[in-house]
């Protein structure tokens, strides 16, 4: 089953007189259970498809879509709500509230949501212990490592039990050791619960590790290869 | 955790430039709050002086025209003693009047010892005059004394009051005996032996060197009638003033009588209450916007530095009214704990001048009084809530600003 499908994606910037193309008509679909890998050098497409695909962003023609509901026929603030219980974001820096403890930032999607807050800090804490980090719920970002924190974003970015992980470069800021442990996290979590995970990266140790990767150059894809069959895990 | 407690956390993110303006929200209160209430001190004052220490009353019955035509020919504009009875048993009869004093207001020469002065008086029967000044607690000098001598009294008619620069003036002393001239009601010269008694602080500089206090019954005998210039009623309640009037306006419509009540005669009233009015509402006006932008400033610099962190609310699904909503809620309680601490600010500060009691010299008075900052509760509140409403609503520019940028170009933000 599709969980976010791009038709003819484009998106261009203005830089003063000139147009830069950032993604060049680009058809995709990712599938529920799938285990996703975009990748090329910088400047390729990456992010920008990210966001386009995680509703962050709108394209400058084509069309996006998260399960049944296109883009292009959503409000702001209905797009908001299926961020919000759809789709889970890794960012490259972790993205964490720093006033906030790990437990309240996993919790903060579902403080979004309107959820009861003795409920939300159960799944919360929950979490946490699926990323082992329930021992460091009440400590705030700064007092964790990059890895930690990457760890606690991953969880926060499973708390509404998305379909779909957009993770953006979620190992750039790690050092090889941390990068491997969020990837088999990531791993670990899409066999256990199901949602499909999309992340870019750049670092070509990563790549023999996922069901499917996605080669973006120059804004358009130049490979799209399944390694492995999602539904076989 | 809360939005409150996330604001109230986001807020000790930068605690100096928090305190700065909760500081300025908590002097703005306090500014506004002490000269409101110093404004409503004068007020009062001037209210009570009028009302009391000058024995206007809460209301006066006066002949029609007396007091646009009454100079030139008072002794046309009296109201015969017929009347002045009339009235007198109708407010026996009224709970809510303390009494109906009769005034006569008699003009001539007072000679002592051959030195001639000009005189004025609003005679009244002392033992009302004495009930009217019961009342006054306006104005009051350090010691409270009101003259020095004796009191004035209803078995002693010759007993006259003069004011200190009445008795600077013509070198007169308590005990001294003086002869009163005035023409009466039938344009004769009239003269009558007096006694000063007592020597009163005119705090009115106009009447310091001219004005005295007089029983009714030598004025009218002076001025050779048994009517008066007007009639002063002392109410148990100001509330019912208006109430008054209106009954007696009724009850009394065929006369052909003025009944006023006490703020419609007092000019300078009037004119106190306007000026202080306009100036009050400048500097209200000032204070919120200096406080309205000084708020500005903080959630916009706040705004600018968490921009980052917006683009991850929002791409985790925060509606922009939700956006919206966190730097208002920041904001309001910058203007809580502001007020808050204005209100601290402003009681201490009434409190310290109410054990102090610094002295100062009002406009049109000759003495120095007490000055006071008397606090209105209608007004602490009312300013408390429209501070914390112009702190709301001075954090949304720019959290809408923030709230409408893209969310990548957010998260992009550095």
């Amino acid at each position: 089953m599709k969980v976010a499908e791009a038709t003819a994606l484009t998106k261009s910037y203005h830089f003063g007189d000139t147009e830069v193309h950032a993604l060049r008509g680009v058809d995709i679909t990712i599938e529920e259970h799938e285990f996703v890998a975009v990748w090329g050098p910088s400047g390729s497409g990456k992010t920008t498809l990210c966001n386009l695909l995680g509703l962050l962003d709108d394209p400058t023609s084509g069309e996006v879509a998260i399960g049944e509901h296109a883009s292009s026929n959503l409000t702001d603030a209905r797009k908001s709500e299926l961020r919000n219980e759809s789709i889970g974001f890794v960012f490259q820096n972790f993205n964490l509230v720093p006033v906030l403890t790990a437990l309240e930032n996993v919790m903060l999607p579902m403080q979004i949501q309107g959820i009861e807050k003795g409920k939300a800090k159960e799944r919360a804490l929950n979490l946490l212990e699926e990323v082992e980090l329930k021992e460091r719920a009440h400590h705030r970002p700064q007092k964790m490592s990059g890895g930690q924190q990457q760890r606690v974003a991953i969880a926060r970015a499973l708390v509404t039990d998305p379909v779909l992980v957009i993770a953006d470069e979620p190992t750039a800021n790690l050092d090889t050791t941390n990068a491997n442990l969020i990837i088999d996290l990531m791993r670990k979590i899409n066999h256990s619960r199901g949602a499909a995970f999309l992340f870019s990266t750049h670092d070509d140790r990563l790549l023999d590790r996922v069901d499917r990767r996605v080669h973006l150059r120059d804004g358009e894809i130049l490979e799209d290869e399944r390694l492995t069959d999602p539904s076989s895990c | 955790m809360t939005w409150i407690s996330l604001a109230f956390r986001n807020l000790r993110r930068n605690s100096r430039r928090s305190i700065t303006t909760i500081a300025a929200v908590a002097l703005g209160y306090a500014a506004v709050n002490v000269l409101g209430g110093f404004a409503t001190y004068m007020f009062v004052s001037i209210e009570e002086a009028y009302i009391y220490d000058q024995t206007n009353g809460h209301l006066q019955v006066w002949k029609k025209g007396a007091r646009t035509y009454g100079g030139s020919d008072p002794g046309a504009f009296l109201l015969p003693a017929e009347e002045f009875d009339e009235l007198k048993a109708y407010a026996a009869e009224d709970s809510r009047i303390v009494l109906a004093a009769g005034v006569l207001e008699v003009k001539g020469n007072l000679d002592y010892e051959g030195i001639p002065g000009f005189f004025l008086s609003r005679a009244m029967v002392p033992s009302e005059q004495e009930a009217f000044y019961e009342q006054a607690s306006a104005l009051r000098s350090r010691n409270n004394a009101r003259f020095e001598g004796k009191a004035l009294a209803d078995d002693l008619p010759f007993a006259i009051g003069i004011t200190e620069g009445m008795a600077e003036n013509m070198k007169l002393e308590i005990g001294s005996g003086v002869i009163l001239l005035a023409p009466t009601v039938q344009g004769q010269m009239n003269a009558l032996d007096g006694e000063v008694f007592q020597v009163f602080d005119m705090p009115a500089e106009g009447l310091d060197g001219r004005l005295v206090y007089m029983s009714l019954e030598l004025a009218q005998t002076l001025y050779g009638t048994d009517a008066v210039s007007s009639v002063r009623i002392l109410l148990e309640d100001e509330a019912d003033t208006a109430a008054v009037v209106a009954d007696l306006r009724e009850k009394f419509g065929d006369r052909d009588w003025d009944v006023l009540p006490w703020n419609e005669v007092s000019d300078l009233y009037n004119q106190t209450k306007r000026m202080f009015d306009i100036i009050f509402g400048l500097v209200f006006a000032i204070i919120i916007t200096i406080v309205t932008m000084s708020v500005i400033n903080t959630i916009g610099m706040a705004v600018i530095e968490r921009t980052r962190e917006i683009g991850t609310l929002r791409a985790i699904g925060l509606k922009r009214p939700g956006v919206v909503r966190l730097f208002g809620i920041e904001s309001a309680l910058l203007g809580l704990i502001g007020a808050l601490f204005g209100l601290l600010l402003t009681v201490g500060f009434s409190a310290v001048v109410e054990v102090i009691k610094p002295l100062w010299n009002p406009p049109l008075t000759t003495r120095a009084v007490i000055w006071q900052i008397k606090l209105v509760p209608e007004y602490l509140l009312a300013s408390f809530v429209l501070l914390i409403a112009f702190t709301f609503l001075a954090a949304i520019m720019p959290a809408r600003r923030a709230a409408w940028r893209g969310i990548v170009d957010s998260l992009g933000h550095v």
